[in-house]
């Protein structure tokens, strides 16, 4: 393609963007809940024909910063695979990102304590399994923790549990935060520098289009608190952070619910080397590298986990499958 | 059945596989001056001095301290000190600081192992730390009339720097490991691969064979993708540096040695050989300032396992990690660490900037 056409479907895609973030994709239901603090949450179904009442329900997480399209950007994403797999599946927006209410000001254990909680509530079923995405995979695992009456596993992609300033670009954004109001991940505004900059910290690896790349730029992406941005910095300043009342470490001792991680070894968002930590804390979990190594095509990065062409039957039929029978599939 | 044909073969592929690797080896230059260092067990060590230009005069001396740099597990001293655009010895000099290249005991030009003159080939990696590091670093302090001396070590090298400050070793101004982890606990596939492969190949079969079999190797250096990506970024390294480092830069394992490493990836435990000393609970101790430098795609030294030394470490210290998002021209493996084809750009400048910040 000519440096031109690129050009050109690349504005299309970012024009026609905010648009298709206001639309619910065919065959999913959406409905707004409120959290604890009166926050409206948009939750979206992807109904099942073939669920049976024994099958566990997945509630898919998505990474912070960024909202439900995540898992379903173009009609082909996570949630309609494992809803064809059979399992009903919802996603959520956070607060702040998507179709959900954005209020003035809220922090990380408002996203776990809050909108996580009030989405696994309004979830009709016996057992969840919780499926979260970068730091989103951090705070199913802490909910689960919690309150793990419900939860029958969690898959974890890439989800930080030593978060530490990746590289100079994290650095820099954390010097920068500003002390209220709402921000953005780095490289997720329109400064000049932020499409390369995404372009490095979440698509690294996985030969991702430039086209694909802005389309998640703009409509998978959305703002965040300062607040929340502040925890993200506490967070990688002292190796941990609070939620639930309780620090991070401790709090994940107690899990006693299957995980099933995976680590991406391009991922310049959340490092391996910062979920990689987790084997000391989680008693029953499995560690899969995504790595050639590991007999991979190719090492995976942030975005590769989601919307590379060989995910779904790479990594998400594995979800599947985990999700279907946690204590049976690692 | 007799094996005497077999051992025959192997013989001749080995002898084949020196006679071509000498196609790709090169000299040291004129500038490299050999010396000798004793442990305190009777083996001579090789260590090369490359003095600054400028102080090379009877009378002159560096300004800096002057760096030791220690190279990883089955390799030498070329592979800090490979050619004239792989080699930080030589870059740290041009830099102004004097720079020692070691090669530890069984490698490169120090002794053998040979049990008529006693030297037993039944050392560990403790002996590395109790043994060689300190007469290197004597050496080099007795020479240079420096107080103390700056440290770089690879892989291995790195390793046997935190095991020598964890248990007290003396005279090290400030350090920095280059793919050396402080934990070796692996995951996926690495695990079942080390555990179900590697462990009984090198439990049971390999013993000092990588100077032999690198040699054999190095005509292939850069035709076989597998070799290539489990020891460096073939994006990173050319096919001839890698032919070189194979015909130059590999040294001999002993079974003990091995076998350590082999116990602290199985049993997930970094300890001295009697498992009296836990290593990674006395790095905390650790109070020289060290940097800690991780190649994004090393394969060998994963980074999450270099970044548990970088925490176990007291400090000051700086964690680096080798990649695109950091700078660099390419994600990093193990070997683009000391001989990756921008290494001169991309790492070296940062690492003479930790020492310089700590002299």
């Amino acid at each position: 393609m000519s440096d031109c056409w690129r050009a050109l479907a690349m504005a299309v895609a970012v024009l026609v963007a905010p648009c298709a973030a206001a639309q619910v994709p065919r065959g999913v239901s959406r409905r707004v809940i409120k959290t604890s603090d009166g926050v409206r949450i948009a939750m979206f179904r992807y109904a099942a024909p073939s669920a049976s009442a024994e099958r566990p329900v997945v509630v898919l997480v998505s990474d912070v910063g960024f909202n439900s399209r995540a898992f379903d950007l173009q009609g082909d994403g996570l949630a309609q695979l494992l809803a064809r797999h059979g399992l009903e599946t919802f996603s959520f927006d956070w607060r702040g990102t998507g179709s959900s209410e954005v209020p003035p000001s809220f922090g990380l254990a408002d996203l776990a304590e809050r909108d996580l909680a009030a989405v696994v509530d309004a979830v009709v079923a016996q057992r969840v399994v919780l499926v979260g995405w970068g730091i989103g995979g951090t705070l199913a695992i802490a909910y689960a923790a919690h309150s793990p009456e419900r939860i029958a596993g969690v898959v974890a992609l890439a989800s930080p549990l030593d978060l530490d300033e990746p590289n100079v670009i994290v650095k820099r954004w954390v010097h920068e935060l500003p002390l209220q109001g709402l921000t953005q991940l780095p490289g997720a505004g329109d400064r000049g520098e932020d499409a390369a900059v995404f372009n490095l910290l979440y698509a690294h690896g996985n030969a991702l289009t430039p086209e694909m790349v802005e389309l998640i730029r703009h409509r998978v992406t959305g703002p965040i608190s300062a607040r929340l941005a502040r925890d993200l910095a506490d967070w990688m300043h002292s190796g941990d952070t609070v939620l639930f009342g309780r620090g991070l470490h401790e709090l994940a001792k107690g899990l006693d619910r299957p995980v099933l991680l995976f680590l991406a070894p391009l991922d310049n968002w959340t490092h391996p080397e910062f979920a990689e930590p987790w084997q000391d804390e989680l008693p029953r979990l499995t560690v899969t590298p995504l790595s050639w190594v590991d007999g991979y095509r190719e090492d995976y990065g942030h975005l590769g986990m989601l919307f590379a062409k060989d995910a779904p039957g790479r990594i998400h039929g594995r979800i599947a499958k985990f999700a279907d029978d946690p204590l049976v599939s690692p | 059945m007799t094996f005497r044909p077999l051992v025959a073969a192997g013989a001749a592929c080995l002898a084949s596989g020196c006679v071509v690797s000498s196609v790709f080896s090169e000299d040291l230059p004129a500038t490299a001056e050999p010396h000798r260092a004793r442990t305190d067990d009777g083996w001579e060590l090789e260590l090369v001095r490359y003095r600054p230009p400028a102080v090379t005069g009877p009378a002159a001396h560096a300004t800096g301290r002057p760096v030791l740099l220690v190279h990883g597990m089955g390799g030498n001293a070329r592979n800090l000190d490979l050619d004239d655009g792989h080699s930080l010895a030589r870059w740290l000099a041009a830099h102004g600081r004097e720079a020692w290249a070691l090669s530890l005991r069984d490698t490169g030009g120090s002794d053998r192992a040979d049990a008529s003159k006693g030297r037993s080939a039944d050392y560990s990696i403790d002996t590395y730390v109790r043994k060689d590091l300190p007469a290197a670093i004597r050496t080099v302090r007795q020479v240079s009339g420096a107080a103390n001396v700056d440290y770089v070590g690879h892989s291995l090298g790195g390793i046997i720097l935190y095991v020598y400050l964890a248990t007290g070793g003396m005279d090290v101004g400030a350090g920095v490991a280059l793919g050396s982890p402080g934990r070796f606990r692996l995951a996926g596939r690495s695990a079942w691969i080390a555990r179900n492969l590697v462990s009984p190949f090198m439990r049971h079969t390999m013993s000092g064979s990588v100077e032999g079999l690198a040699h054999l190797l190095s005509p292939l250096g850069g035709k076989v993708e597998l070799e290539e990506r489990l020891v460096c970024n073939p994006e990173d390294i050319s096919s001839a540096t890698w032919r070189k480092f194979l015909a130059v830069g590999a040294g001999n394992v002993a079974p003990s040695s091995s076998h350590q490493l082999l116990d602290w990836v199985e049993k997930d435990r970094f300890a001295s050989v009697d498992g009296n000393t836990d290593y990674a609970a006395q790095m905390a101790g650790v109070h020289v300032p060290v940097m800690v430098v991780a190649g994004k795609v090393d394969r060998i030294a994963d980074a999450f396992m270099v970044k548990s030394a970088y925490r176990n470490l007291g400090g000051p210290k700086d964690f680096l990690m080798a990649g695109v998002e950091n700078g660099f021209h390419a994600d990093y493996g193990h070997l683009d660490l000391v001989v990756g084809d921008h290494v001169a750009e991309d790492l070296w400048p940062r690492i003479a900037d930790f020492l310089d910040r700590y002299e």
